[in-house]
C-alpha cells in the first residue's frame, strides 16, 4: 500500500526509458504473483508461511528461508521508517533533531508491531478505513484539478514502445505486494476462507500504479518532474482547497501518508518478528496473545535499534540507493517464494488428496 | 503502554527545541525580488511582514517592509533576519513578486530557491511587479483586513474573479520553465495609489521576458488558454454596442500534422447579453451569434500570431503537438523549427442563452 | 433463643427482643426494627398471633407460608437477622420470617442516561427490583440468573444474568475466573466491581459498560452479553463490550434511521475534537502555523499577541480551569452548581481573556472541548477521553503535528489490542468462525 516513497521516484527517473512499459509489465506480473500466492495460501488455512514451510520442507531448508524472508520484511520496515522520518522532518519541523523524530516513530511502531497478529490485523482494517475517504478525496482532487496537464501525461505515455527496465518493473511490482501479508495473517483465516473479488487486484493495482506515476507528471511537466526529492509531497502541495479549513492539500496528504507509513512499518515489524520467532525451536504460532510476551518487545526493540543504526549511516542519497536495491531484491525474493509455495502446494496436494475449500464468507479488508 | 509513555516523556524532555510560538514569528506575506543592476549584489529582496493585531476590521492591517541587497536570495533572507525581532516564517507567504527588470534580464536559475524551500507553498502566486517589486509591496489597500489578504483574494479567486487576472502558481511556473513546448506566463501587477492593477500578462521564453499583452489581449488570452468565465465579448452593432457576458467557455485544440502544422482552436462559449440595442436580439438572434463568433475568432487569431512572432508558446501548443503525435525529441526539434511559420485557425461557436432580464 | 442471639451480637441497642404471650401460648421474637418492614411483621406475625389466634392455623401457616422458613441451625441465626429477617421461636422450633424493608418499590427515573423518547424508568438500588425490571423486559425462558455474594463485610449480593442460548461461553468462563479472584472487604458500587474485574489497573479505557437503563441491559442480553447486577447500586455492569457500544445511546434505536446515524456521526466528531483540539492548538501555534489557512493563522497570532507565556502553559491553565469547573459542578449541590458554572465559565473566561492571560481562541477551544466531551453518552468512557486528551497535549508539546498523528495511531492500535473478556474491543470485521455458539446480528 505504501507506494508514495520510492516507487514513483524510480519510475519517473526512467520515464523516457521504458517506465510505461515497465508499469504494464509489472501489472501483469504483479497481479499474477498476487493471485497465485493468494490461491496457494488458501490451500493451507490457518497457517502462516513458517508453518507451511516447516511442515513440508526439511528444517535445514526452511529455517534459512524463513530467516531470509524475515530479513526482507525487516529491512523494508527500516527503510520506510527512515524515509518517513525524513519527509516528516522536512515538511513539519525542519529545525527538529532527526533522531528525536525517529525516536517517536520507532516507539510507535515498536508498540504497534509487538502486538498479537489479531490486534495488528484489526488495527490495519480500522486505519485503512479511516484513511480511505481522505485518500480517495486527494485522488479525486488530483484528477479534477484544472492545472493538471493531460498533454504531458500523453507525451510520456507515448514512450510506451521503449522496452521495460528491470529496475522499474521491480519497483512497480511493489504495488502488488499487499498479498505478502498473507504470509502471517493467513493464520487468522478460517478453513474455507476465500479471498473474494480477486479480479479487483489487477484493477486496483493498475489504477494505483497509473496514479502514482502519471499524476506527478501532470503537475510538474515531463521535464520538471525530475527535480523533486519528495515527489508526491510536492505534488500534493500543488493543490489548494479553496474553501477548506486546511488550505494546503499537502497537509492532508501528509496525514494520510504518515498513517499509511506507520501502518506499513507496524506490519513489517510484526511480520518480521513473527518470522524470527518461528526460527526458534520451541515455537507455537498463536494469533491471539495476551498479555504480549516479552520476546515480542525484545525483537521489536532490536528492529528499532537497527533503524537508528541505519539512520545514522544514511542520508537522502544513500537511502535512495538502498531502497532501490531493496526493491529489486524483494522482487527476486517474491518470484522465488512464489515458486517454492507452488512446489509445496503441488507436493501437498499429491500427499493428501484434494481438500476442497468451500463456502467461507469472511472477507477481510485486504 | 503506560511505561512507554513515561519513557517517551522523559526522552522528550531532552528535546524541547524546534518550537517557536506563533507570536514569536514574523509572517512574510509577500516577497519581492528586484534586479539592482549591480553585478556584485544583483538581487534586492524585499519582504512584507505581517503585523497582526487582536482587532480585525477593514483597513486595520499593518505591515512592515524590509529590504536588503545581496548576491543571492538565500543570503538576502539570512541577512534580513538580522533586521527583525522575530523569526521569519515563509509558511504563509503566498505571493512572490518579481521585478520587471529582473524578468527582463535576470538569471532564472537563481529562482530555484523558491522551489527548494520546503516551507514555501508550491501553490504560492507569482507575479511581475511594474515598475518594480518594491513599489508593489508598498501598496496598502484600504480594504485589507488581514495583512496581504488583498492579493491572496485576488489571485485565489476567492474574492474577485476577474477575467483580466491571470493566476500563476509557483509550481506551474517551474513546470513551464522546464517543459518542452510550453512557456511561462506571469501576471503583471502594477501599483496604483491605494490598490493594485492586475490586468496584463507577461509572456516569457525559458529565460526572460518577451512580450507584455495589453488588457484586452490579456482577457482574450485568459479566455482561450484558461477557459476563464465571467468575461465578456463585445462588438459594435449598428449604432450601438453589443456586450456578451460569457458564463461558460470551452476550448479545444487540434493540431493537423503536416510540413507546417495547422493549429485549429475551437472555442465554444455561451452567455447572456448585457448590453445591446433594444430588440436587436429578437430580430437577428443567429446573426448576432455568428457575428460575435467571427469577430472573436479574428481577434484571437491576431493574438496568436502576435504571440507566435514573439517566439513564445504560453498555450503549450508544442506539448500538445507532441502529445497528439506521441512524439520524441526529434519531433520536438521539428516543431521548434517550424513554429515561426505555424498557421492558426480559430473557430468560435457562440451561444446566447438569453437577453438578460429585459427583452 | 433470645439469650443466644443477644450473646452473639453483644446485646445491641437496636435489637428488639420480646417474649409474647397471647393468653394461650408464648412465642419468642427478635429482629432489628430498622431493617424490617414493620407492616409486614404486623400483618404476617402479630395479627395471626394475637387477634385471630388459632393454634392449628398458626402452625400450618408457619410450615407452609412462603415467607416462613424453618431455621434449626443456630449459626445461621445471626446472618439471617443481619439480613433483615425476623426470628421467632414457637413451640420450641425457630422460624425465620422474611420482612426485609424495601426502600425502593418503584423504578426510578433515568438520571445519568437520560433519553428523550425512550423508556424513562431506570434501575433502582435494590437488587430484586432490578431483577424484576430485567425479567420484565427480557421475558424469555432462556434467561439465566445466578446468585453470588462478594465482599467480606458488606456481603453484597450479585446477580449474574445472561441468555443461556446466546451467551458467549468464552467470556462467561473468563468472567467466572475473574470473579473467583475478586477479594474485597466492602463492595459498595458496581463501578468498584467493574474495576476489580477489569484487565489491569492501568487500562485507560473501560472494558465493561455500566448502565442504569433496563432497556439497554435487555438489548445487550439479546446480543449475547452478560450482565452483573450489584445490590445497592443502580448500575448494571455489562460485558464484554466493544468500542462502539460506548458511543451508542439508547435513543439512537428509537429515532428514525438517518437521524440516529447523523447523531452518532456527530458524537464521533465530538469525541475526536475533545481529544485532539487542545493539542492541535498547541501544534498549530507552536510548530506548524502554516497548517491552517492564512486568515485563521493571523487571527490566532493576533489573539495570542498579549499572552506572555507559551501556548502549552495557556492550554494547561485553561484545561485545569475547565476540569475544576466540571468537578465542582458534579460535587456541589445542584442549586450552587449553576452558580459555579456561571462564575467559572462566563466571568472568569471573559476576564482572563481581557486581562491577556489567555487568548480568545483558547477560550473557544476549551469550551468546545468541554461541550463535545459531554456528547459522549457513557460517563466512564468520557473520563477516558478526558484523560487521553492530556497525553495528546504532552506529545504535541514535544512533537507538534507529528506527535498528534503518531498518538492517534498509537491510540487506534491500543484500542485494537484491548480485549474485553476475550472479545476484541475495536474491530470492524468480526471473524465469526471462532465462536460457533455466538450469533452476531
Amino acid at each position: 500500500m505504501n507506494i508514495m516513497l520510492f516507487v514513483p521516484h524510480i519510475l519517473v527517473k526512467d520515464r523516457f526509458d521504458g517506465a510505461v512499459m515497465s508499469l504494464l509489465a509489472a501489472i501483469a506480473i504483479g497481479s499474477l504473483i498476487a493471485i497465485v500466492n493468494a490461491w496457494c495460501f488458501q490451500q493451507f488455512p490457518q497457517m502462516g508461511l513458517p508453518e507451511i514451510l516447516d511442515q513440508h520442507l526439511p528444517k535445514v531448508l526452511s529455517l534459512p528461508l524463513i530467516a531470509f524472508t524475515a530479513l526482507t520484511w525487516m529491512s523494508g520496515g527500516i527503510f520506510v521508517v527512515y524515509s518517513f522520518t525524513r519527509t516528516m522532518g522536512i515538511f513539519f519541523n525542519p529545525e527538529m533533531n532527526e533522531y528525536l523524530f525517529l525516536f517517536i516513530m520507532v516507539m510507535a511502531c515498536l508498540f504497534a508491531g509487538s502486538r498479537s497478529s489479531r490486534s495488528v490485523q484489526f488495527a490495519l482494517e480500522v486505519l485503512l478505513l479511516l484513511c480511505a475517504p481522505l485518500g480517495l478525496f486527494i485522488l479525486f482532487k488530483t484528477t479534477t484539478d484544472r492545472l493538471v496537464s493531460w498533454d504531458a501525461m500523453r507525451v510520456i505515455a507515448g514512450y510506451v514502445r521503449h522496452p521495460p527496465s528491470f529496475r522499474s518493473v521491480a519497483a512497480a511490482t511493489f504495488l502488488f505486494s499487499g498479498y505478502l501479508n498473507m504470509q502471517i495473517f493467513n493464520r487468522l483465516n478460517p478453513p474455507g476462507f476465500r479471498l473474494k473479488h480477486r479480479w479487483l487486484i489487477p484493477l486496483l493495482g493498475a489504477s494505483f500504479a497509473f496514479f502514482t506515476f502519471f499524476i506527478p507528471i501532470g503537475f510538474h511537466g515531463t521535464i520538471g518532474v525530475d527535480q523533486y526529492m519528495y515527489l508526491w509531497s510536492v505534488t500534493a502541495d500543488s493543490m489548494v482547497l479553496k474553501y477548506g479549513f486546511v488550505q494546503r492539500v499537502v497537509y492532508l496528504f501528509l496525514l494520510v501518508f504518515s498513517i499509511l507509513s506507520l501502518m506499513f512499518v507496524m506490519n513489517t515489524y510484526h511480520c518480521a518478528m513473527e518470522m524470527f520467532k518461528a526460527c526458534w525451536i520451541q515455537y507455537q504460532a498463536k494469533a491471539e496473545e495476551s498479555p504480549v510476551p516479552k520476546s515480542n518487545w525484545i525483537i521489536c526493540a532490536i528492529f528499532g535499534a537497527l533503524s537508528f543504526a541505519y539512520a545514522s549511516w544514511s542520508n537522502d542519497q544513500k537511502n535512495q540507493w538502498a531502497t532501490e536495491w531493496w526493491l529489486i531484491g524483494r522482487f527476486c525474493v517474491e518470484i522465488f517464494a512464489t515458486c517454492i509455495t507452488l512446489i509445496i502446494v503441488y507436493l501437498a496436494r499429491k500427499k493428501t488428496k484434494v481438500r476442497a475449500p468451500r463456502g467461507g464468507t469472511a472477507n477481510y479488508g485486504k | 503502554m503506560f511505561k512507554a509513555f513515561v519513557v517517551l516523556l522523559i526522552c522528550s524532555l531532552l528535546a524541547g527545541c524546534g518550537m517557536k510560538d506563533i507570536d514569536k514569528r514574523f509572517y512574510v506575506v509577500t516577497t519581492g525580488v528586484d534586479w539592482t543592476g549591480n553585478p556584485e549584489k544583483p538581487f534586492r529582496v524585499s519582504l512584507r511582514l505581517a503585523i497582526t493585531s487582536n482587532k480585525v476590521e477593514s483597513g486595520s492591517s499593518r505591515t512592515q517592509i524590509q529590504t536588503v541587497e545581496a548576491p543571492s536570495i538565500a543570503e538576502a533572507v539570512r541577512h534580513l533576519k538580522a533586521f527583525v525581532d522575530k523569526e521569519l516564517d515563509f509558511g504563509h507567504c503566498r505571493v512572490f513578486i518579481l521585478g520587471k527588470d529582473l524578468v527582463a534580464n535576470g538569471n532564472p536559475d537563481a529562482m530555484s530557491w523558491f522551489a527548494r524551500r520546503r516551507d514555501i507553498q508550491k501553490v504560492a502566486f507569482v507575479g511581475v511587479g511594474e515598475p518594480d517589486a518594491l513599489s508593489v509591496l508598498k501598496v496598502t489597500p484600504e480594504s485589507e483586513r488581514f495583512p496581504g489578504n488583498a492579493l491572496f483574494l485576488t489571485f485565489g479567486n476567492e474574492g474577485t474573479e476577474s477575467s483580466y487576472t491571470v493566476t500563476t502558481y509557483l509550481f506551474d511556473l517551474t513546470r513551464r520553465h522546464f517543459e518542452e513546448g510550453m512557456d511561462p506566463v506571469l501576471p503583471v501587477i502594477r501599483s496604483l495609489d491605494k490598490t493594485y492593477q492586475i490586468d496584463r500578462v507577461l509572456l516569457m521564453d525559458k529565460a526572460r521576458m518577451r512580450l507584455i499583452l495589453n488588457p484586452d489581449e490579456t482577457q482574450l488570452y485568459n479566455m482561450t488558454a484558461n477557459e476563464a468565465g465571467k468575461s465578456e465579448v463585445k462588438m459594435p452593432y449598428r449604432d450601438g454596442r453589443i456586450v456578451l457576458t460569457v458564463n461558460q467557455i470551452r476550448t479545444h485544440t487540434d493540431i493537423a500534422i503536416g510540413e507546417v502544422p495547422l493549429v485549429t482552436l475551437k472555442v465554444y462559449m455561451s452567455g447572456i447579453l448585457e448590453e445591446s440595442p433594444p430588440e436587436a436580439l429578437e430580430n437577428d438572434w443567429n446573426g448576432i451569434e455568428r457575428q460575435l463568433g467571427k469577430r472573436f475568432s479574428s481577434e484571437v487569431e491576431d493574438l496568436l500570431y502576435k504571440i507566435r512572432d514573439a517566439g513564445v508558446d504560453p498555450y503549450g501548443f508544442g506539448l500538445h503537438y507532441l502529445a497528439t503525435t506521441f512524439g520524441n525529441k526529434q519531433d520536438f526539434a521539428h516543431w521548434k523549427s517550424v513554429y515561426p511559420e505555424v498557421r492558426f485557425k480559430v473557430v468560435t461557436h457562440v451561444k446566447i442563452t438569453g437577453p438578460g432580464v429585459v427583452r | 433463643m433470645i439469650e443466644e442471639v443477644k450473646a452473639k451480637l453483644g446485646n445491641p441497642a437496636d435489637l428488639t427482643t420480646e417474649i409474647m404471650d397471647n393468653g394461650y401460648t408464648t412465642m419468642e421474637l427478635c429482629f432489628f426494627p430498622s431493617m424490617c418492614d414493620s407492616h409486614q411483621v404486623k400483618d404476617g406475625i402479630l395479627i395471626p398471633f394475637s387477634y385471630r389466634f388459632d393454634p392449628d392455623e398458626f402452625r400450618r401457616m408457619l410450615r407452609s407460608d412462603l415467607d416462613f422458613t424453618y431455621a434449626p441451625n443456630q449459626d445461621e441465626w445471626i446472618d439471617l437477622l443481619l439480613q433483615g429477617c425476623v426470628l421467632l421461636q414457637y413451640e420450641g422450633k425457630v422460624y425465620c420470617f422474611d420482612a426485609i424493608r424495601k426502600l425502593q418499590t418503584q423504578p426510578e427515573d433515568t438520571e445519568v442516561e437520560a433519553s428523550l423518547q425512550g423508556p424513562q424508568s431506570a434501575m433502582t438500588e435494590d437488587l430484586d427490583m432490578n431483577t424484576y425490571l430485567i425479567r420484565l423486559r427480557y421475558n424469555s425462558p432462556t434467561l439465566v440468573i445466578r446468585k453470588l455474594q462478594k465482599g467480606e463485610i458488606s456481603r453484597t449480593r450479585i446477580n449474574i444474568i445472561y441468555d443461556r442460548d446466546k451467551v458467549n461461553r468464552q467470556s462467561l468462563e473468563e468472567l467466572e475466573k475473574r470473579l473467583d479472584k475478586v477479594k474485597t472487604k466492602l463492595l459498595q458500587a458496581s463501578g468498584q466491581l467493574a474495576m476489580l474485574l477489569g484487565n489491569n489497573r492501568y487500562t485507560i479505557f473501560p472494558v465493561t459498560l455500566q448502565t442504569e437503563r433496563p432497556d439497554r441491559v435487555a438489548q445487550f442480553l439479546n446480543r449475547g452479553k452478560i450482565g452483573l447486577l450489584v445490590d445497592g447500586s443502580r448500575f448494571a455492569i455489562m460485558l464484554p463490550v466493544r468500542f462502539f457500544d460506548f458511543m451508542h445511546a439508547m435513543d439512537d434505536d428509537y429515532e428514525p434511521f438517518w437521524m440516529g446515524r447523523v447523531i452518532i456521526l456527530f458524537r464521533y466528531i465530538g469525541m475526536m475534537l475533545s481529544m485532539t483540539l487542545p493539542s492541535l492548538y498547541i501544534a498549530v501555534s507552536m510548530y506548524n502555523p502554516e497548517f491552517f489557512r492564512v486568515q485563521l493563522a493571523f487571527s490566532i497570532d493576533g489573539s495570542r499577541a498579549a499572552v506572555p507565556y507559551p501556548a502549552f502553559i495557556e492550554v494547561f491553565i485553561m484545561l485545569f480551569m475547565i476540569e475544576a469547573l466540571i468537578e465542582a459542578s458534579i460535587r456541589l449541590p445542584r442549586f450552587v452548581g449553576s452558580t459555579a458554572a456561571t462564575v467559572g465559565g462566563l466571568i472568569l473566561g471573559q476576564a482572563a481573556q481581557q486581562a491577556g492571560l489567555v487568548s480568545s481562541i483558547m477560550i473557544i477551544v476549551t469550551s468546545v472541548v468541554a461541550i463535545s466531551n459531554f456528547v459522549i453518552p457513557n460517563s466512564s468512557f468520557s473520563y477516558s477521553i478526558r484523560a487521553l486528551k492530556y497525553v495528546f497535549v504532552v506529545t504535541s508539546i514535544f512533537y507538534g503535528m507529528v506527535g498528534i498523528i503518531v498518538m492517534s495511531f498509537i491510540t487506534v492500535v491500543y484500542l485494537c489490542n484491548l480485549r474485553s473478556f476475550g472479545q476484541p474491543y475495536l474491530a470492524l470485521f468480526l471473524p465469526n468462525d471462532k465462536q460457533p455458539s455466538r450469533r452476531t446480528e
